[in-house]
C-alpha cells in the first residue's frame, strides 16, 4: 500500500485522540483551577508527506508532529466571586504548592478548608505551604492579603508560597494538581497577586470546545473518505492492470 | 473514542450532582439558618500518552509529553458557612447569632448542632427547637415569667410582672476548628465529625463566637439568583457533555463506515 492510506490513518487516530482531549476539557468546564489542554494537528497531515523518510524508515510516525503542538493553555480562567475566606484566586501568573504524597505538587484551585488540626488544607486535605512550610490557622479569623500573607486575628502568621513554572515544564497529575518535569526547580514568583474571597474557574471555553468538537468530527470524516478512495483506487487499478482493451 | 466518552459521561454525572445540590439549596431558600453547599470539582487521571523527554523519529527528544485526561468527578460538597441575612421578628424566643458559632440542642440524647434560632417554651417551660428538642443546658422558664431578656453575651433572665429577677442562666454557645466539616442530619441540624473536630464551648462574644440577638432571626444564606446562574451554566455544562458523547458516537459510526 502507499503512504496515503497510513497518512489517513494517522490522521483519523490524531482526531481521535483531539476528541479525548475536548472531551476532558469540556467535562472540567466547573472545576475550579482547572487548566485546558490543547492539540493541534494543522501542521500534520503537509509534515508528513514533505518530509524525506530517514534511512530504515518505511513509514512516517506522526507522534513527533503532534507533539510540538501540545500544550496547557495556562491562559487565567474567569473569577467567581464567593465571599468564602478561605477561597483564594490568583491573578495573573504563578501555582500555590501543595504539599502532597510524592512530594510538591502545584495548583490553581483555591477552594481551601481549615482542617481538624487548623492548618490551611486543599479539597484532599493536602496542606497548601507557606514560606514556613504548612500555614498553621488555629481558629481565629483569617486575613489574606493582596500579597499573600495570612494574617489570623490581625496577627501575620505565614505567607502564601507562590512559585512560578514555564508551560513546557507543566505535568498534569490529576486531582487539579500539577507537578514539574525533568526536576526542574520552581522558582518564587515575584509579586503575585492574590485575591481573597474570590476563585479562579475553569478556563475552558465552551464555544471554542465545540467548535473543536465539529472540526475533530468533520476533519475525521475526511480521513474515511480519503480512506475509502484510496482504496477503492487500489481496487480499480488491480482490476484493470493487466487487462487488455 | 470510547475514552472521550466515559469522560464527557463523568462531565454529565458531575453536573447532575451540581444541579442536586443547587435544588437542594434553591428549596431552602427560606429555611431559618440554612447554610448553602457548593459542589466542587477536580480533574481525574492522566493517561500518559508519550512521555516527555521521549525520542522521536527525527532522533531528537521530544519536549513536552501527551497526557489525556479521563473527565472530572465531584471532589467536596463544601458547606458554606457565611453569614446569612438577619431579619427582626421582634419574637422574645427567637435568637439569631451574629458571627461564628452554634446552639447545642439535644436531640434523642444526642447532642447536634444548629443555627435555627427559632426557639419556643414548651409547656414544661423549657426552651425547645420547632422539634421539641431542648437547648442546651437544659432551663425551664418559671410560670410567673412575663418577660425574657437575652442579652448579646448570652445571659438569659426572666423578669415577672413586678420587675424581679426569678431565675436567669447562661447560653454557651460552640465552635469548631472546620464547620465546613460537619454533617448536615436535617432540621437544620448538625453532628461533628472527625474533620470538624470536637465542638469548643464558648462564651457569646469572646475569642471567635459571635454574639446573639434576641428578636432576630439568621435566614438561609442562599443567594436565589447565584443559584438561578449556577443552574443555567449547570444545564447547559451538561448539554455541551452530551454532544461530546454524541461526536464521539458519529465517528465510531464513520470508523465503521471505512470497511463497507
Amino acid at each position: 500500500m502507499d503512504q496515503g492510506v497510513y497518512t489517513a490513518a494517522a490522521g483519523a487516530m490524531a482526531m481521535e485522540l483531539r476528541l479525548a482531549v475536548i472531551a476532558n476539557n469540556l467535562a472540567n468546564v466547573d472545576t475550579v483551577g482547572f487548566k485546558k489542554d490543547h492539540v493541534n494537528f494543522e501542521k500534520y497531515v503537509k509534515q508528513l508527506e514533505t518530509l524525506p523518510l530517514a534511512e530504515g524508515e518505511y513509514q512516517r510516525v506522526a507522534e513527533d508532529v503532534i507533539t510540538k503542538e501540545y500544550y496547557i493553555d495556562t491562559a487565567q480562567g474567569s473569577s467567581r466571586l464567593t465571599g468564602n475566606p478561605l477561597d483564594v484566586a490568583l491573578i495573573g501568573d504563578g501555582y500555590f504548592a501543595v504539599s502532597a504524597e510524592g512530594g510538591e505538587r502545584y495548583t490553581r484551585a483555591g477552594s481551601f478548608q481549615r482542617s481538624v488540626d487548623g492548618l490551611l488544607v486543599d479539597q484532599q486535605g493536602n496542606s497548601i505551604q507557606g514560606e514556613g512550610g504548612d500555614i498553621q490557622l488555629g481558629k481565629g479569623e483569617v486575613v489574606i492579603a493582596r500579597d499573600g500573607t495570612v494574617n489570623v486575628d490581625g496577627q501575620a502568621v505565614d505567607k502564601l508560597k507562590v512559585v512560578d513554572i514555564p508551560e513546557d515544564k507543566l505535568v498534569k497529575s490529576g486531582r487539579n494538581l500539577f507537578e514539574v518535569s525533568d526536576g526542574y526547580a520552581p522558582v518564587a514568583a515575584e509579586n503575585p497577586q492574590i485575591e481573597q474571597g474570590s476563585l479562579e474557574m475553569s478556563n475552558v471555553n465552551a464555544i471554542q470546545e465545540m467548535l473543536g468538537l465539529v472540526e475533530t468530527q468533520r476533519a475525521y470524516e475526511m480521513f474515511q473518505k480519503m480512506m475509502r478512495t484510496l482504496n477503492d483506487a487500489y481496487g480499480q487499478s488491480m482490476r484493470s492492470v493487466g487487462s487488455v482493451g | 473514542m470510547i475514552r472521550a466518552m466515559w469522560s464527557a459521561a463523568s462531565g454529565m454525572n458531575a453536573q447532575q450532582m451540581l444541579i442536586d445540590v443547587m435544588a437542594n439549596n434553591l428549596a431552602n431558600v427560606n429555611s431559618t439558618g440554612f447554610k448553602k453547599s457548593r459542589t466542587e470539582f477536580e480533574d481525574l487521571f492522566y493517561q500518559i500518552y508519550k512521555e516527555t523527554g521521549a525520542p522521536t523519529s527525527a532522533g531528537s527528544t521530544s519536549p513536552v509529553g501527551i497526557e489525556v485526561g479521563m473527565g472530572t468527578r465531584p471532589v467536596a460538597v463544601q458547606k458554606i458557612f457565611t453569614q446569612g441575612d438577619i431579619v427582626q421578628t421582634n419574637n422574645d424566643m427567637d435568637i439569631a447569632i451574629e458571627g461564628d458559632g452554634f446552639f447545642q440542642i439535644m436531640q434523642e440524647n444526642n447532642e447536634v448542632y444548629t443555627r435555627d434560632g427559632a426557639f419556643k417554651i414548651d409547656a414544661d417551660g423549657y426552651i425547645v427547637n420547632a422539634r421539641g428538642d431542648r437547648l442546651q443546658p437544659d432551663f425551664a422558664v418559671p410560670s410567673t415569667t412575663t418577660d425574657v431578656v437575652i442579652d448579646k453575651g448570652g445571659t438569659i433572665t426572666c423578669l415577672d410582672s413586678g420587675g424581679n429577677t426569678v431565675a436567669s442562666a447562661e447560653i454557651p454557645i460552640y465552635t469548631f476548628t472546620n464547620p465546613a466539616g460537619l454533617k448536615s442530619i436535617g432540621g437544620n441540624c448538625y453532628t461533628p465529625t472527625p474533620s470538624s473536630g470536637d465542638a469548643l464551648q464558648g462564651v457569646p462574644g469572646i475569642d471567635n463566637c459571635g454574639t446573639l440577638s434576641q428578636g432576630y432571626l439568621e435566614m438561609s444564606n442562599v443567594d436565589a439568583i447565584e443559584e438561578m446562574i449556577n443552574m443555567i451554566a449547570g444545564q447547559r455544562a451538561y448539554e455541551i457533555n452530551s454532544k461530546t458523547i454524541r461526536t464521539a458516537d458519529t465517528m465510531l459510526q464513520t470508523a465503521s463506515n471505512i470497511v463497507r
